[in-house]
């Protein structure tokens, strides 16, 4: 039973429909359009945009896998569809928890609510009790150091406290799995170290598995176990954390190198 | 040991779809306290709102109904009576339509940030109607006393014509948030429906007023059926249930709420893409 992975990618595809969204008043006219013999050419339906296409992967029990890949690749969909945000258009994934539960921390979750307001709904999207987040209420506020604040709308926090509140969130529950999206790009340094520290723990001390979205390489490099690279919606590498990161800082530097090529072309 | 196993795949909610909802109450108790404790709150009146509101229209009603159109009251039933009955249905059904066209919208940055089933989100606006609509029953209570009307054992049928007010409020909520998520029209259209909507259903005056031939045919509007219900069990049964008239009626409801389920459950999975 533990052989089985605990996330199981199997041909993911998700696609966009670009362009600017219909009114009503020309999806009907295009619709009533359309259905004139004859007239179906017109407008065919606009080619979506991939921003997954055919991504496999498996992540075993205890891993921690970071997703590495430039903006726009397709990391965050990846993780939005793994959190059951949104749904696939195509293929499937497999989550195997128990309990089952995963996060994404993003930067706060409903700004009109207060930081104690939301710290109770979080707890509740998880089917926690009000007596269950009562436990660990003073262990998440504690972490993110937002005391003053707990009355106060999330909309006037300042990034950094929110991000902190997310992050505390997140990682003060017992989830088997996480996923974590750029958690280290926000708050300050002594904050970034914590946060590190914590996930480091995390890992270690237990049995969990975590995939972590981060543009930070020293981040992948000091927590992570193995790394995938995706490229315009494709897994391009995968595996050891050094050839993951050595391929997609090359790359990055080819990009930037071709860029002040091109720069120096027009001057 | 037996492994939670979830499978993540296009439109795939159907398995053990109501058990989650369930599991999932934490949420809902929450997110309707939030809503309540925010209604009555931040008013200076408060509560004192949501029993103003339905006493004003009532008098409108009453002065443009009986006073100025001369409808005819049912039986002895002093004639705002009538029109706070009707209101006591009509509320569920507006109320509850205009919450929840923008319930999704309201709601977005959650959506866009966590899983729970977003049917959640719906079913906590009723929740809400049902608060109101209790207030307003209190309220009626302390009319009838003063107009000393005194309601009979049929008060006990009343649950019912409350359970079809809501699943038609319901499946037309279910609609109209899904419409509204994509086409943004919708939060313009929907009030105009609603205040069409009351002339067109008996709120202002009795739905004995239209002619016989054309009774069923009305009962089509399934809050034809909820008022009528309402009076009946409210206001001592002046007038008798039109018994094939409420079948249509909750026939009615009852479609509108499935297919509003229906409808809700195949955009679903994808509503984090177009909020």
């Amino acid at each position: 039973m533990t052989d089985q992975p605990v996330i199981e990618a199997r041909g993911l595809w998700k696609g966009y429909r670009l362009g600017e969204r219909k009114t009503a008043g020309r999806w009907l006219a295009t619709s009533v359009w359309r259905s004139i013999p004859g007239k179906r050419s017109e407008g065919a339906a606009a080619k979506p945009f991939w921003a997954l296409s055919d991504v496999s992967f498996e992540v075993q029990r205890g891993e921690v896998l970071g997703i590495v890949g430039a903006n726009g690749a397709g990391k965050s969909t990846l993780l939005r569809i793994l959190s059951r945000i949104t749904d696939p258009t195509r293929g499937e994934a497999v989550i195997r928890g128990r309990p089952y539960c995963l996060l994404g921390v993003g930067t706060g979750f409903h700004p009109e609510f207060t930081g104690r307001e939301n710290i109770y709904l979080k707890g509740a999207v998880h089917g926690l009790s009000k007596s269950q987040v009562d436990k660990r209420f003073d262990e998440v506020v504690d972490f993110a150091g937002v005391e003053e604040f707990l009355d106060t709308p999330l909309k006037r926090y300042s990034s950094g406290m929110r991000a902190r509140l997310g992050f505390a969130l997140a990682t003060t529950t017992d989830c088997e799995i996480l996923l974590l999206d750029e958690v280290f790009a926000v708050g300050d340094r002594p904050f970034k170290r914590k946060a590190r520290e914590h996930i480091k723990q995390i890992t270690a001390e237990d049995e969990r598995t975590v995939l972590i979205v981060s543009h930070m390489p020293s981040a992948i490099r000091q927590l992570c176990t193995r790394a995938i690279l995706i490229e315009n919606g494709r897994v391009a590498l995968d595996g050891d954390v050094e050839d993951v990161l050595d391929r997609y800082l090359g790359v990055e530097k080819q990009e930037r190198l071709s860029r002040r090529g091109k720069k120096s072309e027009t001057m | 040991m037996m492994t939670d196993e979830l499978i993540i795949r296009p439109g795939q909610r159907a398995r053990r779809y109501w058990a989650e909802i369930w599991s999932f109450r934490p949420l809902l108790w929450q997110l309707a306290g939030r809503d309540l404790r925010s209604k009555y709150k931040q008013t200076v009146l408060g509560l004192a709102w949501t029993m103003i509101h339905p006493v004003i229209s009532m008098i409108v009603l009453t002065v443009v109904f009986e006073r100025l159109a001369k409808m005819p009251a049912e039986g002895d039933v002093p004639y705002p009576l009538l029109v706070f009955s009707g209101l006591l249905g009509w509320q569920i059904l507006a109320s509850g339509t205009r919450r929840a066209s923008d319930a999704l919208v309201r709601n977005k940055s959650m959506i866009k940030k966590l899983y729970f089933p977003r049917i959640i989100l719906l079913i906590q606006v009723q929740l809400v109607v049902l608060f109101d609509f209790l207030v307003a029953l209190g309220v009626f209570a302390v009319l009838m006393g003063i107009f000393g009307v005194l309601p009979d054992g049929r008060i006990l049928v009343l649950p019912i014509f409350i359970m079809i007010a809501v699943m038609t409020s319901f499946g037309l909520g279910l609609w109209l948030s899904v419409l509204n998520a994509s086409y943004r029209d919708f939060a313009h259209l929907v009030p105009y429906f609603v205040q069409m909507g009351m002339f067109l259903s008996p709120v202002g005056f009795s739905s004995v007023v239209v002619p016989e031939k054309w009774t069923l045919v009305y009962s089509l509007n399934p809050m034809v059926g909820v008022l009528d219900g309402f009076r009946w069990s409210l206001l001592g049964g002046q007038t008798d249930l039109y018994l094939p008239g409420l079948a249509v009626s909750t026939g009615t409801a009852l479609v509108l709420m499935v297919t509003g389920i229906a409808f809700f459950r195949w955009r679903e999975g994808t509503l984090a893409d177009f909020l």
